[in-house]
């Protein structure tokens, strides 16, 4: 894209403009789209060739004198006109100046024996006319031109546009409701030429011109320039040329032509795609939004119910290790359920269920997903909208089995037995001897005081019995409240590891959401972002 | 028939009663003047050559029914004619092969000696009545009804493409049948509407203006100047024009005024026009104020004639051909008016133009020029009207002629009905096709989100997250084993242990997010589908593309009432086996709890929960209980669903659509029509 840079305002803006069609595909309409496209690369085109040169175009209905006038601007008899509707076919181009002018010409694809060409050192009291190429186009509006588009198309490409109307045409819906509507804001580069001003009274033509200036407000053209001429009489032609003249010695139509051009564009694609708010809408997704998204993605792997389940089944598992022996000896008498089933492997299995295995629940993955995006895209642009969700979806497929496989490295082993729960297993067991060991000596020195042999006679020490009985209960009584003392710890334990659990856990979420949802997701936000800011600078 | 004949050469004046004197003069001398014609005239030839082009069709039907009739029109309308201008210099004038043949016929229509007017004019009369006799008629008139009340309440509530011209072209149909076919129906005798039609800037008002010598329209040099149409007639014919039903829906009014609006008619009598012929002064067809192009059509659709101006700077216009291919479809009379033309470009403009008229197919209409002239205070130089007048005159006079005019146009749109009314009942159903496809969309959507549900089911999705955690605890904690226990420890009506509340909650959590995320991607299906299908569909899904807000209410309340119910199963049916009973008893809530959790593993028999119920309930009474369960678990999901897609079921009703039945009525009416014609 090449733009001169010593033209402000227009290369900005079709920095602008490109960004929006770099931007655009899959967002705008394929239409408005295309024609931003084309825009474009007649910009490009146009500002590449000759700066030198006013393209004016002589546009109009069948029969409004086109031909005529443009013979009488240039003096020579170049376009064939006539009665027969309608007359002129190809465009025919006549040319104040010709240095440089060919490749534009070229470019309008006007043929080798169509162009001519006005010297204008021949020409004397021409010379502000130096550097305009008139161009005489075929009408738009005859049931020949239902075919043929040169006329459209040239009045595309044109630098300035000379509408040429007659008495009996003016107000034809053909050129006013499909160009001069459609225009405007052409103003600046837009000439209204009422032509076969001899046909009329000077009282009708003044009503005429009244009426056509009323016509032409009422459909957007604030300020319309409508010059009376007549190619028979010749009256007016001169006022026509200096108008022209000083478009042409300006240099200035091609970038005015460019620049309406532009804000026509802008405004369909305003309309298309408001800007009014759309600016206001996250470009990035915020801390607050990051923590629910991974709240939700915790909630769907249920990182909490995890550190839950394994504080309990700890605590439970824990008692068989460290609790207090004699409750669990006495449960082994209740009859078992499991077992009167004669379900005994059912059993083992139960206690094989509490793996600790982790999982991510994938319906609830998707509704997060969904309610980040959902959020975001508030008073988003549908297509918009869209887009943000298929973002935040784009690996979705793949994250339950990214957040499962994930969060089981650290998932907790259940049947996982820690080196003191054993040291305490023997400390109860110990106790348990010296309950045995205290029973005994209790036992042999109230039972058999006098029978026991020599080596054993301190157990019939009956002084010392009161003590031992006393220390059997106390070793009982240690028992439990080791029992008891233990089960805290390891309860302390495990909410300790539940927290260290569930804040890894989450750090880990957390990371997988970044890189899986947010990232795609804050992409196409910056996209949106880049978008709405290029509309604005469309406006220059 | 023979009574309005009557009436009106009572009342008309002098000048009238003779031309049509002449016209029923003619009959009993048929003969003579045919052999006068064709022995005596040396121009007679070229009349049987360049006549054809536009008299054959009128003739060749009258020949059938009244052969002696078939001359008269031709060599009574001179004779009239003369009588209301100076009819012979300006048809010498002009080019219009039409005008310069018919001349010469001028000569033996004055010879005519005045003969009893009865015989000829009861075979007119004849002519009339037998294409209408009152049965028929009524059966016409019946089946124009029916059509009428089956395009009366039609809607085209889709925005398919062709939605708008179906629209449009369904009111041009009613107003057609109202403003024309209907009164021209119930009436033939009435006397015939030309509309002239035009560009704007064509000169249509000062033609009309020159016609009745007066300035009845206002003619200027600001385009578009006509915007209240303006009617023509003799003042014998206003009577029909001011109070008929023809174009009944605009309001008449005296004189034109900026305030008349769009919606009215002038009516304005005048002398200068023959009688049975009344000439309407139309908006343009081409104009930037689009109102006129449509009131300018539905003043042509209520036309007997037509008659098209264009101008030498105009006849090439796109606009101008376009409705020379409308008259050409409708199959209506027309006369086609080139002004404008400058004396010197005269012959090259009129052979061009006359080319391309051939090229299409229209180069045996009548056609008049009338030269680029001074204008006069809104009115053209009588001379240049002349032909016109002559043609009008000609057809005033000639009312088997003119009857004829009247029942060809009205046959070419009675003609045009036979393919535009299927054409709008070819769109309905259309219409109705797409609504239908519509809203299969939305059932396949939602069919589709419950076997996304019913496939979470079976494959154990549910069975993970928090629902598997809390299955863990529920089972590492022991409660699941306690819970097989209760009895020994006594005591119903514990309260559920907390253990027990949070699985239950997870549960239903799992159940609810399973379908609250099939609802969403069917509802982003339906919207998908309808963007996909058609234009009309996005906008009818507008704020459709999300489940509603109540949906999650719904559905918790939905899954809190299952598990309910399930629990509920599981104490009354699921009692437990005799030989299990009498070992243990099981708490009914942890069972269901269980029982759920077995039902969504999925298929995997061998798993623990599924050994565990069948053990305590009995194969028997599980399979009960399962079936049982899930077909409750989906009829609620249904209903749920069910829910979901009447926001799109109303949404498509809102829009409008009519049933299948219309467009049947549409052909049916088509059809009666047919037969009753």
């Amino acid at each position: 894209m090449t733009v001169v840079t010593a033209r402000p305002g227009l290369a900005p803006r079709l920095t602008a403009l490109t960004k929006v069609v770099e931007l655009g595909p899959g967002r705008l309409d394929q239409k408005l789209l295309s024609d931003a496209e084309g825009l474009l690369l007649l910009a490009g085109d146009r500002l590449k060739l000759s700066s030198e040169h006013t393209v004016v175009a002589l546009a109009g209905g069948t029969g409004s004198g086109k031909s005529s006038l443009f013979n009488a601007i240039s003096g020579l008899e170049l376009s064939p006109t006539g009665v027969r509707r309608p007359t002129t076919a190809r465009t025919h181009a006549c040319v104040w100046g010709l240095e440089g002018a060919a490749p534009l010409l070229d470019w309008l694809q006007i043929q080798w024996r169509h162009r001519f060409a006005r010297a204008s050192a021949l020409d004397k009291g021409e010379s502000q006319l130096h550097g305009l190429i008139l161009l005489d186009l075929p009408d738009h509006d005859s049931i020949r031109a239902l075919t043929d588009t040169e006329a459209d198309r040239l009045i595309g490409l044109a630098d300035l546009v000379v509408w040429v109307l007659d008495p009996q045409k003016y107000a034809d819906a053909s050129t006013h409701r499909r160009y001069v509507t459609e225009l405007a804001g052409h103003d600046a580069v837009t000439v209204f030429a009422l032509n076969q001003a001899d046909r009329l009274s000077a009282e009708e033509l003044a009503e005429l011109v009244i009426d056509l200036n009323d016509l032409l407000r009422r459909e957007g053209v604030e300020h319309p320039s409508v010059v009376p001429t007549s190619a028979v009489s010749g009256r007016g032609v001169e006022s026509l040329k200096s108008v022209i003249a000083g478009a042409v010695s300006r240099r200035r139509a091609a970038i005015h032509k460019l620049e309406a051009d532009l804000h026509r564009l802008e405004q369909r694609l305003r309309k298309s795609m408001p800007v009014g708010e759309a600016l206001n809408a996250p470009a990035t997704v915020d801390e607050a939004r990051r923590m629910g998204l991974t709240d939700a993605l915790c909630d769907a792997v249920g990182v909490p119910a995890v550190g839950e389940a394994m504080e309990n089944v700890y605590a439970e598992r824990s008692n068989r290790w460290v609790g207090w022996p004699y409750p669990r000896w006495v449960n082994r008498f209740r009859p078992d359920p499991i077992k009167s089933l004669r379900l005994e492997d059912v059993g083992d299995e139960i206690r094989g269920i509490a793996t600790g295995s982790v999982s991510a629940q994938s319906a609830e993955v998707t509704n997060a997903v969904q309610a980040l995006a959902d959020g975001l895209s508030v008073g988003m642009h549908p297509v918009w909208r869209t887009a943000v969700h298929q973002a935040a979806r784009s690996q979705l497929s793949k994250l339950p089995q990214t957040l499962t496989e994930n969060l089981t490295e650290v998932a907790p082993r259940l049947d996982r037995v820690p080196g003191w729960w054993r040291v305490l297993k023997v400390w109860q067991y110990i106790l348990v001897a010296a309950l045995a060991v205290g029973v005994a000596w209790l036992l042999a020195g109230l039972l058999l005081p006098g029978s026991l042999p020599v080596s054993l006679q301190l157990l019939g020490d009956t002084a010392a019995l009161p003590w031992v009985g006393l220390m059997t209960v106390s070793v009982l009584g240690l028992g439990a409240l080791s029992g008891i003392a233990s089960r805290n710890f390891v309860e302390l334990g495990a909410s300790r590891e539940r927290e260290r659990l569930e804040r890894e856990m989450r750090r880990r979420v957390a990371g997988i959401a970044e890189k899986m949802v947010v990232e795609p997701v804050e992409r196409e936000l910056g996209r949106h972002h880049a978008f709405y800011t290029a509309m604005r600078g469309l406006s220059g | 028939m023979n009574t309005a004949m009557d009436d009106e050469r009572g009342e008309s004046p002098g000048e009238q009663t003779l031309s049509f004197r002449a016209l029923t003069d003619l009959p009993p001398d048929e003969d003579t003047a045919q052999v006068d014609e064709t022995g005596d005239q040396p121009p007679e030839p070229e009349a049987a050559t360049d006549e054809p082009e536009s008299e054959p069709p009128p003739e060749e039907p009258q020949a059938e029914s009244a052969p002696e009739e078939s001359e008269a029109p031709e060599s009574a309308e001179p004779e009239a004619a003369p009588e209301e201008s100076e009819a012979p210099e300006a048809a010498a004038e002009s080019a219009v092969p039409e005008a310069a043949s018919e001349e010469p016929e001028a000569e033996p229509a004055p010879e005519e000696p005045e003969a009893g007017d009865a015989e000829p004019e009861a075979a007119a009369g004849g002519v009339l009545e037998e294409e209408l006799p009152p049965e028929a008629a009524e059966a016409l008139m019946s089946a124009l009804g029916a059509l009428r009340e089956s395009v009366a309440g039609l809607r085209f509530g889709l925005d398919l493409p062709g939605a708008a011209e179906a629209k449009q072209e369904c009111a041009d149909l009613l107003a057609q049948l109202e403003d024309y076919v209907l009164p021209r129906v119930r009436l033939k005798t009435a006397p015939a509407l030309i509309v002239i039609a035009g560009s704007t800037g064509a000169g249509k008002s000062t033609l009309v203006n020159s016609l009745a010598e007066r300035n009845v329209s206002r003619t200027g040099v600001r385009r578009p100047t006509t915007g209240v149409p303006v009617l023509i007639c003799h003042p014998d014919d206003e009577k029909w024009f001011v109070e008929g039903e023809l174009l009944g829906g605009l309001r008449r009014i005296d004189k034109p005024s900026s305030a008349a609006g769009m919606r009215s008619l002038v009516v304005v009598p005048t002398e200068k026009l023959p009688q049975g012929v009344a000439l309407l002064d139309t908006p343009d067809i081409d104009s930037v104020v689009e109102e006129h192009h449509e009131i300018a059509h539905r003043m042509l659709d209520a036309a007997d004639l037509w008659i098209f101006v264009t101008t030498a700077a105009r006849y090439a216009d796109a606009p101008a051909w376009n409705l020379l291919r409308l008259a050409k479809e409708r199959g209506a009379r027309l006369a086609i008016v080139l002004s404008r033309v400058q004396t010197k470009a005269r012959d090259v403009v009129l052979k061009h133009f006359v080319r391309m008229l051939t090229e299409y197919g229209m180069g045996e209409i009548d056609r008049f020029v009338i030269s680029e002239s001074k204008v006069a205070d809104g009115r053209l130089p009588d001379s240049e009207v002349t032909d016109l007048r002559l043609w009008l005159a000609e057809l005033s006079v000639d009312e088997a002629r003119r009857a004829l005019a009247v029942k060809e146009t009205l046959n070419g749109v009675l003609d045009s009905f036979r393919t535009r009314v299927p054409a709008l009942a070819r769109h309905l159903e259309t219409q109705v096709a797409v609504r239908g496809e519509l809203r299969s969309d939305v059932d396949a959507a939602f069919l589709g989100a419950l076997t996304e549900i019913d496939k979470a089911f079976r494959s154990g999705a549910l069975v993970h997250g928090e629902v598997l955690a809390r299955w863990q605890d529920f089972s590492g904690s022991g409660d699941l084993m306690r819970s097989l226990q209760l009895r020994k420890r006594g005591g119903a009506g514990k309260q559920d242990s907390e253990r027990i509340i949070a699985f239950r909650a997870a549960l239903r959590a799992g159940l609810e997010s399973v379908i609250v995320a099939a609802a969403n991607r069917a509802c982003e299906e339906v919207i998908a589908r309808w963007r996909h299908r058609a234009e009309a569909g996005a906008t009818l899904g507008e704020g459709l593309d999300r489940p509603s807000d109540e949906l999650m209410r719904h559905a918790s309340r939905a899954i809190a009432a299952w598990q309910e119910h399930v629990t509920e199963l599981v104490r009354t049916e699921g009692v437990a086996k005799r030989s299990v009973s009498k070992l243990v008893s099981f708490d009914p809530d942890s069972l269901s709890l269980i029982f759920m959790v077995a039902m969504f593993s999925g298929g995997r028999a061998e798993g623990v929960p599924h050994r565990l119920v069948k053990a305590l309930l009995g194969a028997e009474s599980l399979r009960g209980i399962g079936a049982k369960a899930l077909s409750d678990l989906r009829a609620r999901i249904g209903m749920l669903f069910d829910e979901e897609s009447m926001r799109y079921v109303q949404a498509l009703d809102s829009a409008g659509i009519p049933d299948e039945s219309a467009a049947t009525r549409l052909y049916q009416a088509t059809y009666n029509l047919e037969v009753a014609r």
